[in-house]
């Protein structure tokens, strides 16, 4: 008996030394971790969390990844822009056929995984007691980062949830708010980045650099009058334009050798390029150590990890003597193929020297494009031809002959079509905005040769079947099946 | 004269704590001493106390020494020499006995005492307990049956030379008993008395009193009030595989265990009783390796996720790196009653595994040897080239369409005579396997020791002929001081396993390429980038075949356990284990998997140097109190159990590499990132356990613990959990041996408890920053985790079990049947959410409530026994369900999900059949409408549900011995419903060089057609989105119950005379076969991994050799 009691006082000795086994519990975080409650401790920190922010944009499937997943590529496919050379990959394959369903579009749960890091980084840094010296800076690039994030997501997606909190309790919940309410935040969003940012070019410590690819105020402006442009305001869209190519000592159209350089004056914003990846995405896809001619008709993309290459009818669509043509396209025959076959891809991107090129995500000549298309909108007829001029005569190509609002409209569709091809996601989103492309879609689509019919309801990208699962507010972009 | 006695033995006792110090030998110079003076002179020398029984020194001769540091037993063997006792050491007591009687020369009547005088009321008895071979058996128990009085010791345990001594009336029964054995019952007669007792126990070939490990201790079967299932080295090393699991695949009811893939090396599931969770996969029982927590899911390959090699290895398993020739036994606990004490990690089972350890037998060197080959398990036919050229042609027919240009396979490009079947190709047919191993066993009283190797070598049979081997090492020694109150036992072992494999499986894709589509080899072996360059899938997917891949993988186990008695009844013991899993993996990608006209191969070599390690460190004391209390054996056990695990991994990837021969070092590469990661575990815990064995038949155990994880915030890590279990041996009851004497065994147990989970990862508590790789601008970037919620805490999991264990004539039949009922509440789980939050799940504590119940039902029976020949077979079945007792409150956890349905089927589209009109596949919508949909079906048109988990599983042994010879037949079964071939397939069969199974020339061909298979069309989209439906839809799914021919082993063991002829100690030749035969209707798919592109379970073919010295 007399040990059954010194058995239970080693026990409760034990329990006792609870206490202290919570101290053993205490273990570190795992390497490379840090609480939430330490990042928004300084402005290195809170430095690399914004960095964090846009390394997200090019390391995720929306504007990096050279696989053919990203979102300049799978547009292009989708509409009059790429053809689609992989037969591995049955993302590009649906895209290519205008047959996506709702499984095939990841995009929407990283956008808003995306959101999710803004406004983590906005909450941290409007609630940390440390006082930051360039604080106007890390909330300016993340106002900025989260218009670039609401742009591209109403522009895919119609009208979607606005989830400004990273609360998930509340985004859980969210019902679609209608997309000029988006539009509406992502020009406040872009107004904010706007009188927070410098105006000259910063780096991730604050200082002044001539790398141009963490955004500034300009860049916000130029985003500015593009979101304005899209949300019908013509007014705004040009006066932001205006301020931006009134800023000649810092931008101006560059030769057509040099846009897309590190140097050109013409970029207002660029993504940088991972630290991993030596040359701009583009140039990975497009180029990558592909022969000339290339050997194999019906595995190119195989062998060369060439995913795509324009649509021949693209190609067409450039007037003759147009020097984007022999600048920015490069014609690759297939050889011993009967009957012969010629693939055309973007070279916009030319150099496998990291360092060189930066993907530009925002450049003048747009700028002058998107204060053409609101100039003309107002009627200024001069002024609209002006401004594409500009861009014409920079390609080599004499002035436009169009002289009337809807010439216009049409001759600046046209010229964005041929100068702006595979930046961003222009070419879909230009189609859809100006209404144009059921009747252009309607036609092209059975060209592509895979059967597919253009309907109306494809214009909008299905929403993930879980997530309308999940949240009982959110309703489903119709034509899809659920 | 008990008061007397009683004195004698209280100073006897003080004398022996003042004697603590003292030397074990004596000096002493006398003349004509009484006896009585010699014995103080060793109590004051030596400690030592002398026992004897009242009047034994009467006839005592004076003895006259002068020894100067002799020895005590040397001293006691010349002063006894010529007395009429004789005497043996315990401990440290001396007692004396008197010598047998033959031996006295004088007359009886003056020398033989008073009967009166010899009969106090108790005697010592002194006696040796041994095995069969005259081995001493060390803590085998020795209590009186029924003793006449109460107030004395009725129990003792025997030494670590066998020696006992325990106070005695002559008359009484002396049951001896040990774990193992056969109990003996020995009356105590007065002969015995005076000449020791010798017991030669048996080793029981009975199931019940088969060892099993419970937490923290053994037991038997027969008094375990749990439920144990316990599989030793004798039914392991029948089976010629290199991970355990494979040998007890099927035999341990409750356990579902599937192999991942065919590939030496490749990933293991486990599930003990159903799917108790809501999480996707099944979570793994927790494993105990020589008391340490050893790695029991997929391990952090690099093979795993890199260039589509994911389906190479799935993930590997951590028990492919023990060999399962150094493990002794596996006990797999289930019930509440014996995982409780695991509280936070028992909730989904608990495998204890130990290994071989020293056992107390005479010295023998042991060789084991086999070799044999593997060959390609079950897989479904294809299509040859003929077959496929008229399909292919058939759907371009059925399209309108002529051959194009583009159809190379059918347009005369590719000869319609060339067939190539690319299985042969690129999976080959056989390798060969090997596996040896030696050991040897030796020592001596107190110190027993085995050392051992091994060597494994199994080829892959694919067309690159890399291979998996793996060497061991292994070590354990026991040692016990001279009285046996302290003993350690220190055991390791070291494996070194080296893979060479090319880390690609090729039943992939690469296998249904067109049967003549050219072969992307040339006759060296090399690439054939010029004659195969019209094949879209040839050549850069045949390249694979160069990467280059060398995992090294070691595994380091130690365990040492210290043990002290301090008194007899009380244990301290401290088990330390430690485990060391470490994996290196360089990953190269040379110029040789890329088309020699590829201007950027070089740039685009990589090689990759992947390095983890899994180290683990479970410190765990122990003390336990045992003592006979009333009519019963009650044990207190008390300790806790101290985790620490680091997990960390770092890797060097470069890429531009100038030669494929400095592939080997990826740091030589043009570009070279590397990456670390680390990620440290710990847990704490402390248990009780209260057991009490009443009259060997009654049986009540208690158990509690408490424990903490850095899996919970602060507030949050500590849970407490236990469980009650209570057993009753009825056959022990009278009426039931007086009326039902044909029942040998009856047992009726009954188990409660709360079980602990902690199955999420680690600091989903914290919200947490980490460093994302690259960098933008020369700045590193920080980013966000998962959703952290600081309020999880321990999930509950009630567990109820009753059991029923008989035993019938003569224990010729043996059934046990267990129904349990596991209610899961308060669960840790990922919750779905949309992800506008950013996430898809969020880990919480969800309020819905799961019940996981089933019966287990096992059968063991000797069918015939004689002289020569016997027949014993063995069943085991095991029926588990799962039930959606309460829906989660906040958000639906998946559409499959259905309040009363089991949490492990799916919603589907009911499929119609392919419509003999159209010869499409044809669905039926929620209206009750059947059309040939192509879309316009949604989530309510999903109206069938289907559950996938097994319906029953088990396995079926059948066991034949004649004379020397003796064969194993085992089946293992298994009844669910699966996704099936036509269901997983990307698109139905017509699109250009993709080929199919045999089953498409049964397709549609005409109108009116009543078939399975729908037309053949190359039509690519229309054929997809056709198939999206039909994967939804219960055409997907069919009945993929099979019984496998898991084992066939034939031994024949040499007869002692033979062996004495060849002067071995031991002889077995034997030819083994694993997975031999599957019987499905699965249509060809292997029923157990499923998947088409997954190399399945290997057919292996060995003989053996089994010699010991």
């Amino acid at each position: 008996m007399r040990k059954i009691i010194k058995l239970f006082n080693i026990f409760i000795a034990l329990s006792v030394m609870t206490t202290g086994c919570n101290k053993y519990l205490d273990t570190p975080l795992p390497a490379g971790t840090i609480s939430g409650e330490n990042t928004y401790v300084s402005d290195n920190s809170v430095s690399a969390v914004v960095t964090g922010n846009l390394l997200y944009l090019v390391n995720s499937s929306l504007f990096g990844d050279g696989t053919g997943a990203n979102l300049p590529i799978i547009t292009g496919q989708y509409v009059d822009e790429l053809l689609n050379l992989s037969t591995g990959s049955t993302n590009n394959i649906l895209f290519y056929a205008d047959a996506i369903q709702p499984g095939n579009t990841a995009h929407w749960s990283e956008l808003y995984n995306g959101l999710f890091k803004v406004n983590s980084t906005l909450e941290g840094i409007r609630g940390t007691s440390t006082i930051l010296y360039y604080k106007n800076q890390w909330l300016g690039e993340s106002y900025f980062i989260r218009g670039v994030l609401y742009f591209t997501l109403t522009n895919l997606y119609g009208d979607v949830p606005l989830a400004l909190t990273s609360d998930y309790s509340i985004n859980n919940r969210l019902g679609r708010s209608p997309q000029s309410a988006v539009y509406q935040q992502i020009i406040s969003d872009f107004q904010q980045a706007q009188s927070l940012l410098n105006s000259g070019y910063t780096d991730a410590y604050g200082a002044a650099t001539s790398h141009r690819v963490r955004p500034n105020r300009y860049a916000a402006m130029g985003m500015l009058a593009k979101a304005y442009l899209y949300a019908g305001k013509w007014d705004s869209a040009e006066a932001m334009a205006d301020s931006v190519i009134n800023n000649s000592a810092t931008y101006g159209l560059a030769s057509i050798d040099q846009v897309f350089k590190t140097s050109s004056k013409e970029t207002i914003w660029s993504m940088a390029l991972p630290s991993n990846e030596e040359h701009a995405r583009q140039y990975q896809v497009y180029n990558g150590g592909m022969p000339n001619p290339i050997v194999a008709p019906n595995s190119p993309g195989n062998t060369y990890s060439v995913y795509t290459a324009l649509d021949t009818a693209f190609v067409n669509a450039f007037e003759s003597g147009d020097n984007r043509l022999s600048n920015w396209v490069r014609t690759v025959p297939v050889s011993g193929s009967s009957p012969a076959i010629t693939y055309y891809f973007p070279n916009k991107y030319t150099s496998p020297a990291p360092g060189d090129e930066n993907e530009i995500a925002m450049r003048l000549a747009e700028v002058f494009l998107i204060r053409a298309e609101a100039r003309a909108h107002l009627n200024d007829i001069a002024g609209a031809q002006a401004d594409l001029d500009m861009v014409r005569s920079r390609a080599g190509l004499p002035n436009t002959t169009a002289s009337d609002m809807p010439g216009l409209l049409d001759a600046i569709l046209r010229e964005r079509r041929v100068e702006l091809f595979t930046e961003g996601c222009n070419r879909f989103f230009d189609l859809k905005r100006t209404g144009t492309i059921d009747s252009v879609m309607t036609a092209f689509a059975p060209t592509k040769g895979v059967s597919a019919a253009w309907s109306h309801y494809m214009q909008l990208f299905p929403i993930p079947t879980n997530d309308l699962i999940q949240d009982p507010n959110l309703t489903p972009n119709p034509g899809y099946q659920q | 004269m008990t008061a007397k006695l009683t004195i004698v033995l209280l100073t006897a006792a003080l004398l022996q704590v003042q004697a603590r110090g003292l030397s074990q030998t004596i000096t002493l110079t006398g003349k004509n001493m009484d006896m009585r003076e010699v014995f103080t002179a060793i109590k004051q020398q030596t400690g030592y106390v002398v026992f004897f029984k009242k009047g034994l020194l009467t006839d005592a001769r004076p003895v006259t020494v002068a020894v100067h540091d002799m020895p005590l037993t040397k001293f006691l063997e010349l002063t006894m020499k010529d007395q009429p006792f004789t005497y043996l050491i315990l401990d440290k007591t001396i007692s004396l006995s008197r010598k047998a009687v033959p031996d006295v020369v004088a007359p009886a009547e003056t020398r033989t005492p008073n009967r009166d005088d010899n009969l106090p009321l108790f005697v010592p008895i002194s006696g040796r307990i041994l095995d069969a071979d005259g081995k001493p058996l060390a803590g085998a128990s020795i209590f009186i049956k029924k003793p006449r009085s109460s107030s004395r010791m009725t129990s003792t345990t025997s030494a670590s030379d066998g020696s006992f001594i325990l106070q005695v009336n002559e008359g009484d029964v002396l049951v001896i008993s040990y774990v193992g054995y056969t109990s003996q019952e020995v009356r105590v007669s007065s002969h015995l008395l005076q000449n020791g007792l010798s017991v030669h126990l048996q080793q029981s070939d009975s199931n019940l009193d088969q060892v099993q490990i419970t937490a923290h201790g053994t037991t038997t079967k027969r008094l375990n009030p749990g439920d144990i299932t316990t599989i030793t080295a004798k039914d392991i090393e029948k089976n010629p595989v290199n991970n355990v699991l494979e040998a007890i695949q099927g035999k341990v009811p409750g356990l579902f265990i599937e192999q991942g893939t065919g590939q030496p090396g490749g990933k293991f599931t486990l599930r003990l009783r159903s799917s108790i969770n809501f999480s996707k996969g099944a979570i793994a029982p927790l494993i105990i390796v020589d008391g340490v927590r050893y790695p029991n899911g997929t391990l952090p390959l690099y093979a795993n996720n890199q260039w589509g090699t994911g389906d190479f290895l799935q993930g590997g398993s951590g028990l492919n790196y023990i060999n399962p020739n150094d493990i002794a036994s596996i006990d797999v606990l289930k019930d509440a009653d014996a995982t409780a004490i695991y509280g936070s990690s028992g909730a989904y089972g608990v495998i204890i595994i130990t290994t071989k350890k020293a056992k107390p037998v005479s010295p023998s060197l042991n060789a084991n040897v086999y070799t044999g080959v593997s060959v390609k398990g079950q897989m479904p036919k294809l299509l040859n080239t003929a077959q496929y050229i008229m399909l292919r042609n058939e759907a371009l027919k059925n399209d309108g369409l002529t051959a194009s240009a583009s159809d190379i396979d059918v347009n005369g490009t590719w000869p319609a005579d060339r067939y190539h079947d690319w299985r042969k190709v690129y999976m080959g047919s056989s390798a060969q396997t090997t596996n040896a191993s030696l050991s040897y066993n030796g020592g001596a009283r107190n110190t027993t020791y085995t050392i051992g190797g091994s060597l494994q070598d199994n080829g892959n049979i694919q067309r690159h002929k890399g291979s998996y081997r793996n060497g061991s090492l292994r070590f354990s020694l026991n040692t016990a001081t001279v009285d046996d109150k302290f003993n350690f036992n220190l055991s390791g072992s070291w494996l070194s396993s080296k893979s060479d494999m090319v880390p690609f499986d090729f039943s992939g894709p690469l296998v249904l390429d067109a049967p003549n589509a050219p072969l992307a080899f040339l006759p060296n072996g090399n690439i054939d980038w010029v004659g195969a360059a019209d094949d879209p899938n040839g050549p850069s997917s045949a390249a694979n075949i160069n990467r280059t891949y060398l995992n090294t993988t070691n595994n380091l186990l130690a365990n040492g356990t210290l043990e002290y008695k301090p008194a007899k009844a009380v244990t301290l013991r401290t088990i330390f284990g430690f485990n060391e899993l470490t994996g290196k993996e360089l990953v190269g990608r040379p110029t040789t998997t890329m088309a020699p006209t590829n201007t950027s191969a070089a740039q685009n070599t990589q090689s990759i140097f992947h390095h983890y390690d899994i180290r683990t460190f479970t410190v765990s004391p122990y003390a336990g109190y045992e003592r006979t209390l009333w009519k019963g054996d009650l044990s207190v056990k008390a300790g806790g159990e101290i985790t620490d695990q680091l997990q960390y991994w770092d890797e060097v990837a470069g890429t531009g590499f100038p030669s494929d021969a400095l592939l080997s070092n990826p740091a030589a590469g043009t570009t070279v990132s590397s990456s670390y990661g680390q990620t440290p575990f710990r847990s704490l815990g402390f248990y009780g356990i209260v057991k009490y064995v009443w009259d060997q038949k009654y049986i009540i155990d208690l158990n509690g613990r408490r424990d903490g994880s850095t899996r919970f915030g602060r507030n949050h890590r500590f849970g407490n959990f236990g469980s009650i279990g209570a057993a009753w041996i009825f056959s022990e009851e009278k009426f039931i041996k007086d009326h039902l004497s044909f029942l040998n065994y009856g047992k009726l147990r009954a188990s409660t408890g709360v079980v602990g989970g902690d199955a999420i990862s680690d600091y989903a508590y914290l919200s947490t920053y980490s460093a994302i790789s690259g960098t933008y601008d020369g700045k590193l970037g920080l980013t966000p985790g998962s959703l952290a919620n600081p309020n999880l805490e321990w999930e509950r999991n009630r567990n109820k079990e009753v059991g029923l264990e008989l035993s019938f004539l003569k224990e010729r039949i043996y059934v046990e049947g267990n129904y349990y009922s596991n209610s899961t509440s308060n669960q840790l789980v990922a919750r779905p959410i949309s992800t506008v939050t950013g996430f898809s799940g969020y880990v919480m504590n969800s309020d819905a409530v799961i019940r996981n119940s089933g019966w287990e039902m096992s059968l063991s029976t000797t069918n015939i026994k004689t002289k020569d020949f016997s027949w014993t077979t063995r069943l085991n079945i095991s029926i588990p369900t799962s039930k959606l007792l309460k829906a989660p409150s906040i958000a639906n956890q998946n559409v499959n999900y259905i309040v009363g349905k089991p949490l492990t089927g799916i919603l589907l589209y009911k499929y119609s059949g392919v419509n003999p009109a159209t010869g499409v596949y044809s669905f039926t919508n929620a209206k009750g409408v059947t059309d040939d949909y192509m879309s316009g079906l949604d989530q309510t048109d999903k109206t069938e549900f289907i559950d996938l988990a097994p319906k029953y599983f088990g396995g079926f042994t059948s066991s034949f011995t004649y004379k020397q010879l003796s064969l194993d037949v085992f089946f293992s079964f298994t009844s669910r419903k699966a996704n099936n071939f036509l269901g997983q397939a990307f698109i139905p069969f017509g699109y250009m060089d993709m080929n199919s199974t045999t089953d498409w020339l049964r397709r549609w061909q005409k109108v009116g057609d009543k078939t399975d298979m729908p037309r053949v069309s190359s039509n690519f989209f229309d054929g997809w989105l056709r198939q999206q439906i039909f994967a939804s839809s219960t055409g997907a799914y069919s009945n993929a119950t099979y019984a496998r021919l898991q084992n066939v082993s034939l031994r024949y063991h040499f007869d002692q005379h033979m062996l004495r002829k060849m002067h071995l100690g031991d002889l077995t030749i034997y030819f083994q076969g694993q997975n031999l035969l599957t019987i499905s209707k699965f249509g060809g798919l292997d029923p157990e991994n499923l998947s088409p592109t997954v190399i399945p379970p290997m057919r292996v073919f060995t003989g053996g050799i089994n010699l010991s010295l």
